[in-house]
């Protein structure tokens, strides 16, 4: 059978990788999409269990999955084997690499946060001097957030936040707890606000590249959906010097396939995206790409208090439930008002009871402790923004190769003092805040996770005007090679604090629509 | 019948501590069913079964017998039996706590062995016995570290970080057995213990 050529593929199927198929199909254009792994049947592949019937009692088989710690028991088989698909780093700088290979990528599982980047992130350099400015604005992006948002239905309250954009929402109009107003007033003096928590809700319980996305791209009949495609080089015309395709592995099988397009739009995901053009040895004129690795430094449970009238089950209608947002609250004035730059957001859930390990007993007094304690909890996460510094990134380890002997990436990667202090003070801020509530703080931390824990990496493959210091143009196009796009989370130049789906959505689609342009008067 | 009711109910509710927040799962769909040969529908009937702790024993053969013996009597502590109720004894979390840090990677089996000597070095310096074999104001003394408040860091005690570990995992062991959640009166099946979204191996 002939090798069809098609007008683009795209290397992946989650949130980026399926915002381009969605808009580029409905442009027109011939799109074959690769995704490395299967197109689950849901109700072929799960099914309700009870935890004795595990092997290992919901405590997971040991040393499987050892950097996921999103993982148990039940859900192990959801992520990606780290022996099918290792890496490496130093043992001392531990990076927690959270993978999913099946159709829809993590948008299947997102916690579908939903929130936009403001010009704090965008012109961060402008605002505190440190490291590079977005090549785009807020301006440039928010008419595709503004379509973005109703495609995955994000439900939020307006606010008039410069940090935290407003959206096109679906109304948020449940009331705020008690709780959540007092924590609201008692933040006011440290320049808090509280807003509701911006979420995704989709259709059908599923807010997904696989439901919201993917079928109306099948449906133009321009998309073709190869999963089990494992990505291994982007191949390049010798003589034109643009890439013309793409090389992958066959999971089952592992034959050697290789696949041809105008334009390939890289979509795999930030750090399988920069680890599939290092192992193409592509794009790279600025030595940029795998540098300027981010996320975002996480704490679950960071304060962690109790609503005093809420406990011995005396909370009111009313006084205690549901979940909030904080966004972040430091150095928007000057950028500089802190001993570091940017900031820290919060979310936080009210109502909850404790776990055991923050009560300082066990038996019969733990269970009456938990019991008072029950329906009472505040309890927060923090995200802070990671600066991109050139030395946090990834490379490709040539001593060490997957499953299908495609070689890995070695990371290099550590939080630093701006980051340490940042959540340090984020969160005794936010403990203090508490107090003045009139809550009990129970427990605060202020250590983040290593690296990579939020399942937020970004950057690595970065956007900028100038293309010494940057992969990508202002439309996630290479500025080496004019048929090339990488439209995911690793065009980032900025973190910020905020959740990075949409923001990926909506660059996505703004670059297919760009890439849709240029290749119909023939300018790619 | 009664289990597969409580199996039903289970599985609307959210399957409490067993599950990270993800997705809501879409129903469930039938088990039974589909096209058996000639194309004609295939009815298979649903079987109950057994797991294996219901109908064998496991020894212990991971920690030293002084070890053992004072993890067993310590679990029991973090975990007495309430009257009508399930504890650490019942749900057998000493023996599956053996099997489990067996199986584990050196530095968890690290903080069971050095921590369960550290609790018997402690014992027998104040009692001149093992942690098993002392009095229950002994050994309630001996485990005053668990009342400092609970940190991130790992404690660099190694008997702090013991108790505060092995907290947990009995917590867990004996909340997540068949004994507990089949137990009303360990209200294992409103609590952890209950039912989760199992995901089987990929093709």
């Amino acid at each position: 059978m002939a090798q069809q050529e098609y007008d683009v593929l795209i290397v992946g199927s989650g949130a980026s990788g399926g915002m381009a198929a969605h808009t580029l199909t409905k442009l027109g254009l011939k799109c074959v999409m690769v995704e490395a792994g299967p197109l689950v049947d849901f109700d072929r592949v799960r099914a309700l269990k009870p935890v004795y019937e595990l092997p290992y009692r919901g405590f997971g088989k040991p040393g499987k999955l050892a950097h996921v710690f999103q993982a148990n028991e039940f859900n192990a088989n959801q992520w990606v084997d780290e022996k099918e698909a290792p890496y490496t780093h130093d043992p001392k700088n531990p990076y927690n690499w959270v993978r999913v290979r099946m159709v829809g990528g993590k948008s299947l599982f997102w916690a579908r946060m939903s929130f936009r980047l403001s010009d704090y992130e965008f012109k961060a350099k402008d605002h505190d001097g440190f490291g590079e400015n977005w090549p785009i604005s807020y301006a440039d992006l928010a008419p595709f957030y503004d379509r973005v948002d109703p495609i995955f239905r994000v439900s939020g309250r307006n606010e008039g936040l410069k940090q935290l954009p407003d959206g096109k929402f679906v109304p948020d109009e449940s009331p705020d707890t008690e709780a959540t107003l007092r924590i609201a007033k008692a933040g006011q003096p440290f320049g808090m606000t509280v807003t509701k928590i911006r979420r995704s809700l989709g259709t059908g319980g599923l807010a997904s590249s696989r439901n919201l996305l993917l079928p109306d791209a099948i449906a133009t009949g321009n998309l073709t959906l190869v999963p089990n495609a494992v990505a291994r080089e982007i191949s390049v015309d010798k003589n034109t010097g643009k890439v013309n395709g793409l090389h992958f592995v066959e999971r089952h099988s592992k034959r050697e396939m290789h696949i041809k397009a105008k334009v390939v739009v890289v979509a795999a995901s930030c750090l399988e995206s920069t680890r599939l053009l290092l192992n193409s040895k592509l794009a790279n004129s600025s030595g940029a790409l795998g540098n300027y690795l981010m996320d975002q430094a996480y704490i679950g449970n960071s304060v962690v208090a109790l609503v005093p009238e809420a406990k011995n089950g005396k909370a009111k209608r009313g006084m205690v439930g549901g979940s909030g947002y904080i966004p972040r609250f430091a150095n928007l004035k000057s950028g500089k008002e802190k001993n570091y730059i940017r900031g820290c957001a919060f979310d936080f859930s009210t109502g909850g009871t404790p776990d055991a390990k923050f009560f300082p007993a066990w038996g019969k007094e733990l269970e009456e402790m938990q019991m008072a304690a029950r329906g009472a909890s505040f309890s927060a996460t923090a995200m802070g923004d990671v600066l991109p510094r050139f030395e946090n990134k990834v490379e490709i380890d040539k001593t060490v190769v997957d499953a299908y002997g495609i070689p890995v990436l070695h990371f290099d990667c550590k939080y630093t003092d701006n980051e340490m202090d940042m959540m340090k003070d984020s969160v005794t801020t936010l403990a203090e805040v508490c107090r003045k509530a009139g809550f009990e703080v129970i427990s605060t931390n202020d250590k983040p996770f290593p690296p990579g824990y939020s399942i937020h990496e970004l950057g690595t493959c970065r956007m900028g005007n100038d293309p010494k210091k940057s992969v990508l143009n202002a439309y996630n196009q290479s500025h080496d090679i004019k048929n090339l796009f990488v439209v995911d989370g690793s065009s980032f130049v900025t973190a910020g604090t905020q959740n990075p789906t949409m923001t990926i959505c909506a660059l996505s689609m703004r670059a297919s629509e760009y890439l849709a342009d240029k290749l119909s008067k023939k300018e790619i | 019948m009664k289990r597969r009711k409580f199996f039903a109910s289970a599985a609307a509710a959210p399957a409490a501590g067993a599950l990270l927040a993800q997705q809501p799962a879409p129903p469930a769909a039938p088990v039974q069913g589909g096209p058996g040969p000639f194309g004609r529908p295939m009815e298979v009937p649903k079987l109950e079964t057994a797991i294996a702790d219901d109908v064998a024993s496991f020894k212990p053969k991971f920690f030293s017998p002084a070890q053992y013996g004072s993890l067993a009597r310590l679990a029991e502590i973090l975990m007495p039996t309430a009257e009508g109720a399930v504890g650490a004894r019942e749900a057998k979390a000493a023996e599956f706590l053996d099997f489990l840090i067996g199986q584990s990677l050196a530095d968890r089996q690290q903080v069971y062995l050095k921590g369960l000597d550290a609790l018997n070095a402690a014992a027998k310096q104040k009692h001149q016995k093992t942690f098993d074999a002392v009095t229950e104001a002994q050994a309630l003394e001996l485990m005053s570290p668990l009342r400092k408040p609970w940190t991130y860091e790992p404690s660099s005690d190694p008997l702090t970080r013991f108790l505060q570990t092995a907290k947990a995992d009995v917590r867990t062991a004996t909340q997540n057995s068949k004994e507990f959640s089949q137990n009303a009166g360990s209200g294992g099946a409103r609590r952890v213990g209950g039912v989760g979204q199992y995901w089987y191996p990929l093709d």
